[in-house]
């Protein structure tokens, strides 16, 4: 998820995760901000879909229309695209899910339970811990209290090296935010793909990333 | 009167036919298919036999109670899922992040996937008595004395059946354990594909797959060339003298005990 507090006009791309800053070849995508007409506290949110077609992912809609201060979502509910990354430049800045500096949220449903433990692959301080517990949901009632609680979310605050809380603990199912107000260019990456094993206590682990 | 009159008591006759199941050895089905409740599995199996006690009766059975039947059967199916989880879907989730206002997730549905289990094996034994019948014949110039079973004995397939029942909900656990948002839902998942094929569905997985062991199942315990060397010769004037076997039987008597007892008439 990306804010974009001025007007202007960016152009992004959608890059599979595995090739992104090798120079791939993508269709481009456009995300136009005009002044703010409304005078509501909140802003709004767009959706985009991410699809994958022809062997390209393609964001839909291709070009998008909002408001300064509104939201876009990029999210696949395709299980079989893998990661990606979103990336975008326009007059008034860039922005990039694989280094996100502002106004940015990463968003993640944690499948498996285990103790996960998330870092900056960029070198940077930022990095914490999410403890995900099991549910048994085999009766109804313990099944409708989980599924109540899978709509209550976490938010984790990163602002310049400080993160907020570190430490989190949630139920299998959960979401969970983190919510860059500022930084030099952060990814949030389970610790055990950078190879630390010092840091790597989960079982197993799941990819359903949201942005 | 016959030439030679063998006779063999009970101990001796349990003897021969002990003997007969170590020589008969381990008997494989060709792999096949067939039904295990809903699920369409494909599955191999093979068996021996070993041990019971000898009962003679005349004139013509030979009772072995007790007889094991080692078996060992291997098994695997594929479980689509959905078919067995309800339809599950991650709802819109809203939060409210203080520098961007309220943001939320789009309600995403999980479309389960279809797993194949990894193959279940499974070995057992189960003791079953029935009674065989003498059956002597010439073939190919070789007379056979063997015991061949009467109809198809009871096979006690439900301790299996418990047993597999309960391998397969611990393999279904184990094989989707990696899926995610299951976990919650595996304890369900588990009693429902169990419930589906059942202690009834696996006796009746079972019984066509290892019946054909039994049914037909016979031991060779005799088995001599019609025509044999007793004598080698011992010169070029002095040829080997061979025995020909013309007829051979094989009854149960009861005298002062009971035998089996093998006739031979034979001609030079």
């Amino acid at each position: 998820m990306q804010k974009f507090s001025a007007p202007g006009q960016f152009i992004y791309e959608l890059l599979p995760s595995t090739v992104a800053g090798l120079g791939h070849d993508e269709d481009q995508f456009v995300i136009e901000i005009r002044s703010k007409e409304s005078k509501a506290a909140d802003s709004n949110q767009h959706h985009v879909k991410v699809q994958r077609r022809d062997g390209k992912l393609i964001a839909d809609p291709p070009r998008l229309q909002i408001e300064a201060g509104d939201v876009v979502v990029w999210n696949t509910p395709d299980s079989s695209v893998a990661g990606y990354v979103v990336r975008g430049e326009g007059k008034t800045g860039r922005f990039s899910s694989d280094a996100m500096q502002k106004e940015a949220i990463y968003s993640h449903s944690f499948g498996i339970p285990g103790i996960y433990y998330w870092l900056d692959p960029h070198g940077g301080p930022s990095n914490g811990v999410i403890e995900v517990q099991p549910v048994d949901a085999s009766d109804e009632q313990a099944a409708t209290q989980w599924r109540e609680k899978l709509a209550e979310g976490t938010v984790i605050l990163v602002s310049d090296k400080k993160v907020t809380p570190a430490k989190v603990k949630i139920l299998i199912g959960q979401t969970v935010f983190w919510a860059i107000e500022k930084a030099s260019g952060i990814a949030i990456v389970d610790a055990r793909l950078i190879n630390k094993p010092s840091e790597s206590k989960s079982k197993k682990t799941e990819t359903r990333p949201k942005k | 009167m016959p030439d030679i009159i063998v006779a063999a008591d009970e101990t001796a006759a349990t003897k021969l036919i002990h003997d007969a199941e170590t020589t008969l050895g381990t008997i494989s089905a060709p792999p096949g298919s067939g039904t295990l409740g809903p699920f369409s599995a494909t599955w191999s199996a093979d068996a021996s036999f070993s041990g019971g006690a000898v009962d003679l009766i005349a004139p013509n059975i030979i009772r072995i109670a007790n007889c094991q039947f080692h078996y060992h059967v291997s098994f695997g199916f594929s479980i689509d899922l959905n078919s067995f989880l309800p339809h599950f879907c991650l709802p819109q989730v809203c939060v409210r992040i203080p520098f961007i206002g309220r943001v939320c997730t789009p309600r995403i549905c999980i479309s389960w996937p279809t797993i194949p289990l990894p193959t279940i094996n499974y070995s057992d034994l189960i003791n079953f008595t029935a009674d065989f019948t003498l059956n002597v014949q010439l073939v190919s110039g070789v007379w056979k004395v063997d015991v061949v079973i009467v109809g198809i004995p009871f096979l006690q397939l439900s301790p299996a059946a418990t047993a597999i029942l309960a391998l397969i909900g611990g393999t279904v656990a184990a094989a989707v354990a990696w899926v995610p948002f299951i976990g919650p839902l595996l304890a369900g998942l588990v009693i429902a594909v169990t419930a589906a094929i059942g202690i009834a569905g696996l006796t009746g997985f079972l019984g066509p797959l290892l019946t054909p062991f039994v049914s037909g199942l016979s031991f060779n315990i005799y088995s001599q060339p019609q025509v044999f060397e007793a004598l080698p010769a011992a010169g070029p004037i002095d040829p080997a003298v061979n025995i020909n076997l013309d007829l051979i039987t094989a009854s149960v008597q009861s005298t002062d005990e009971d035998e089996l007892v093998l006739t031979a008439d034979i001609s030079p």
